[in-house]
């Protein structure tokens, strides 16, 4: 009952939190250059480009353009995204699950293999285990990604073959049609649902190295904090009790000391999964994927405002929640803490 | 003794007085000489003409087009060398919602440019160069009615040889009063695995005309043809509202027009779904030029079966006049076919998604009619040869009738449908398609000639260009879009050809503002008077001041031409007599000499010399 009530009050908080973010991104949108850009070509006479002003009202106060928007947000009318030349929620639908599926993949190698690899230099602190990993974080949060993934593709694609050359699937899933019955725009869902298991693994086999490049910086991430917080909890009293109780060392390792460590470790995730998810401009770039990065980083090139508030609404949305998930995770992993 | 005190006091007194005197006067005749020296020197050296003077000048470009950069970087080199340390040249890159900012309130003194046709007539360059109020005239300022005059007489002139005299009289005139400094025609520039066979060229094309293409059985897969393009999506597919490259690519290979380009040529039309293409020889054209009759080719199916008429051509000229989008392409059929077009807006729609067109039916009955259903006329508002020119752009595209009307006709939901729909009699059908990623186009097995070598086309989206290399490398593509800083890369990789050497009809310029508008300029930046560039001497200063080998055959890797006009190479009226300037700094600095500083203005008045001169001499 308690959880519940908590989870509503968090909700509502929502809506002060997205009409603050709408009104900065909105003012700053109208103060970084002319709205109207993104509706006007060059080859416009002066009287057709006086029309886009009217049509759009941005000859008005800007408040006055604020609740025209507003007006439009509400009654679930977007605006339209040059950019993705579809309206934006249509174009959020589209791209969100792209992004998703990405951000989600990558995100569990990277806690599979932070929190193993953490948990592991923790217990071996000092060891050459500790030092490998310690460069290998460090490589992975200095690394340029648009390098990393260009090296990835250059190796695993060009020279050996073993992956593909990007996208999301093959063309041959194009030419023979299965692409026309995609239902959820999750690829790894659809597939499924069409009980289609070529398609599943060749969705698998795209996915596998744009998740790994954009995993690579979270693997840093969550490696050390798991490092850092396994050495704290393991020279607590209760690991001490439960070694001299006699319990073998692995299951104090799994059971006693990870399952502690792992509550600052939530943090970090929650929000490498929320800039995730607000996608990656470089490695969907490079791996041709079609997400929310490279939709919102076009928008802000062309000055598609009505993209750019739709995206930055979404992002704002996508960071509570993820925060929402996190305090959520705390209380599951750790008893004490009392949500309300 | 007491008395002699002060006399000796007195006289030693004196004495100081005169040394102080005589110092003083000594030092006056010293600043006075110094005055009147630095004051004739200065007058010897009073500037009365910009090269002298100097100038601060700000010279703008779109941020990201690196090539329009090193433009900028070099006309900045050859000016600041006439007189350096006093012309002072910033080069500023520009966002384009800021350039239209800008370019809106006149505020940008010099800016590159470029321009590509919309088709393939002389009268699509001087329009927006030269004639008062078009797209650059106006953004510089520049309005001459004895040119409109030419310019529209041009246009509308009949005869093939006379008229081409006209666009090179133009030319010559304009040659003369240099308006623009002419950079580049960039050269065709494609990147194509070696099996590709078929590839010709037109500079009207949007991108690749697939039909024409075929791969050898050194490719692994000879049906499929794979294009990586870059990042952007087709605005619309519907050819009254898409105005655009990427859009433009599928339409021409979906969809068809009367006249189409013959091969590389696209001055020389030939027939397509016409039967010839009408000239008033063979009377398809009236004797005043003002109405054109079609033969449509018969026996003629769109891709679903049903047979193309003349009364889908009408439809399709009609709801693209009815809908008329500002942002579209039909301005170039309304300009001549509807009286005062550009009175008329564009349609609005009820809540119930009814089309209210400013542009009514009638209107359009009366420009175009059906004949019989092998036969549709056309009635211009004034003759305009250049008008088969525009059939043959994309936006003439011949839609099915039966098909719109199916999908809500003329209506909010039809134009809709229309804008990812397609159906067309052209070689190729479109598949499948997503946003951001590709486009697929499937051989039309009902077409009406031989069906086209390749049974499927898809261009992906690559945003990345060492993917794009990676792809083409591989040859997991069979063409890829690749920069021309990249030809030294393409030209090493084995199994790739580089198409390149026939000139495009995209050009590239300088604009000079001769209305400036200085609200707000900074005068570090621009201290220029907003008629700066009205005068002829400045223009030509600049026109010399640009070292043009350096750019095309550097910067844009030799896959360039140095153009002699607005009228490019291979387009009708170019003429090849029309000379071009040279990178000349000598003269660049003689041009400057004879700009004069306007009266009154001109240079720092005498007080300010002295002012100056004792300045200098306090540091």
């Amino acid at each position: 009952m308690g959880l519940k009530r908590y989870i509503f009050r968090r909700l509502l908080l929502i809506i002060p939190v997205l009409i603050g973010v709408s009104i900065i991104i909105f003012s700053l949108t109208r103060m970084a250059g002319d709205p109207a850009a993104a509706y006007i070509n060059e080859k416009m006479n002066a009287s057709q480009i006086a029309d886009v002003y009217q049509k759009y009202h941005f000859n008005e106060p800007v408040y006055v353009q604020y609740f025209y928007w507003l007006n439009g947000i509400l009654n679930l009318d977007w605006g339209w995204s040059k950019t993705a030349t579809m309206p934006v929620t249509d174009a959020i639908a589209y791209y969100l699950p792209a992004t998703f599926e990405l951000a989600l993949t990558s995100i569990i190698i990277a806690i599979i293999a932070g929190i193993a690899l953490g948990t592991t230099s923790a217990v071996k602190k000092n060891r050459p285990f500790d030092h490998t990993t310690r460069v290998i974080s460090l490589i992975g949060v200095s690394i340029p990604v648009f390098w990393l993934g260009l090296l990835l593709l250059l190796v695993f694609y060009a020279q050996l073959g073993l992956f593909p050359k990007g996208g999301r699937y093959s063309d041959i899933f194009i030419l023979t049609g299965v692409t026309k019955n995609l239902v959820t725009g999750f690829m790894t869902v659809d597939s499924l649902i069409m009980g289609n298991l070529n398609f599943f693994a060749d969705v698998i086999w795209h996915l596998i190295l744009p998740a790994v490049t954009l995993s690579f910086s979270s693997i840093a991430l969550i490696l050390r904090m798991q490092r850092n917080s396994m050495l704290e909890v393991l020279h607590l009293d209760y690991i001490k009790t439960a070694r001299a109780k006699g319990v073998p060392e692995r299951a104090v390792i799994r059971k006693h000391a990870r399952r502690n460590a792992l509550i600052p470790t939530t943090t970090v995730v929650g929000l490498a999964f929320g800039g995730l998810l607000s996608g990656a401009v470089l490695t969907e770039s490079i791996f041709q994927w079609p997400g929310l990065g490279r939709w919102s980083a076009k928008s802000i090139l062309r000055m598609d405002t009505a993209s750019i508030l739709g995206f930055c609404l979404l992002i704002a949305f996508i960071y509570v929640i993820a925060n929402l998930v996190v305090d959520i995770m705390y209380a599951y992993l750790d008893p004490r803490v009392k949500l309300g | 003794m007491e008395g002699s005190a002060p006399a000796a006091k007195k006289r030693g007194m004196s004495k100081k007085l005169l040394a102080v005197i005589v110092v003083a006067v000594l030092l006056i005749a010293a600043i006075a000489a110094a005055v009147l020296v630095l004051g004739n020197q200065g007058k010897s050296e009073q500037a009365d003409n910009w090269l002298d003077k100097g100038f601060n000048l700000e010279i703008f470009y779109n941020s990201g087009n690196t090539a329009r950069q090193t433009a900028c970087e070099l006309i900045k080199s050859g000016l600041e060398s006439l007189n350096p340390g006093k012309i002072k040249i910033t080069v500023t890159p520009l966002e384009w919602s800021n350039y239209l900012e800008y370019r809106k309130t006149g505020k940008m003194a010099a800016m590159f440019l470029g321009w590509a046709p919309d088709y393939a007539d002389p009268d699509d360059y001087l329009q927006p160069f030269y004639l008062s109020g078009g797209t650059y005239a106006s953004m510089i300022g520049y309005n001459n009615a004895t040119l409109d005059a030419m310019i529209a007489a041009a246009a509308a002139e009949l005869d093939d040889t006379q008229r081409a005299a006209l666009y090179k009289e133009i030319s010559m005139d304009m040659y003369e009063e240099c308006i623009y400094v002419w950079t580049a025609q960039a050269n065709n520039f494609a990147a194509q695995r070696n099996w590709v066979e078929g590839y010709a060229y037109n500079p009207m094309y949007s991108n690749l005309y697939y039909y024409s293409l075929s791969k050898t059985e050194a490719a692994a897969d000879t049906t499929t043809f794979r294009y990586a393009s870059i990042d952007g999506n087709a605005e619309s597919f519907d050819p009254v509202v898409d105005y655009e490259t990427v859009g433009g690519e599928l339409l021409q290979n979906v969809y068809e027009t009367l006249v189409w380009y013959n091969g590389t040529s696209s001055s020389d039309l030939i027939p397509m779904l016409a039967t010839e293409v009408p000239t008033i020889e063979n009377g398809g054209i009236s004797a005043d030029g003002l109405t054109y009759t079609f033969n449509i080719r018969s026996g003629v199916e769109f891709s679903d079966g049903t047979p193309m008429t003349a009364e889908d051509v009408k439809y399709s000229f009609d709801r693209g006049l009815m809908y008329n989008d500002p942002h579209g392409p039909f301005w170039m059929y309304g300009q001549v076919l509807i009286p005062d077009y550009y009175n008329y807006g564009m349609a609005t729609f009820t809540d119930a998604g009814v089309m209210q067109p400013e542009i009514t039916q009638a209107m359009c009955d009366a420009a175009i009619w059906v004949v019989d259903s092998d036969t549709v006329q056309f009635n211009l508002t004034q003759p305009y040869p250049a008008f088969l020119s525009t059939l043959a752009f994309n936006a003439g595209s011949i839609v099915s009738k039966s098909y719109v009307e199916a999908d809500g006709g003329l209506s909010k939901n039809g134009y809709t449908f229309m804008s990812t729909h397609m159906m067309g009699t052209g070689p190729f059908v479109l598949g499948d398609f997503a946003t951001d990623a590709y486009y697929n186009l499937d051989r039309n097995d009902n077409y009406w000639r031989e069906p086209a070598a390749l049974a499927h086309v898809i261009i992906s989206q690559v945003p990345e260009v060492g993917t794009r290399i990676l792809q083409l490398q591989n040859g997991d593509v069979d063409a890829a879009a690749i920069p021309r800083d990249k030809k030294t890369t393409l030209e090493a990789m084995e199994g790739v050809v580089l198409r390149t050497g026939s000139p495009s009809f995209n050009v590239d310029f300088l604009g000079l503002n001769q209305k400036l508008n200085l609200t707000g300029a900074n005068p570090d930046l621009t201290n220029v008077p907003s008629d700066f560039f009205a005068d002829k001497n400045v223009r030509l200063a600049f026109a010399h001041a640009f070292k043009y080998s350096t750019y095309i055959e550097n910067t844009l890797q030799g896959t360039a031409l140095q153009p002699n006009g607005a009228i490019p190479k291979g387009m009708f009226g170019y003429s090849a007599d029309v000379p071009i300037y040279d990178y000349n700094l000598e003269k660049a600095k003689e041009y400057l000499k004879a700009a004069k500083l306007p009266a009154g203005t001109s240079s720092a008045s005498a007080l300010d010399e002295v002012v100056a001169a004792i300045a200098r001499f306090e540091l």
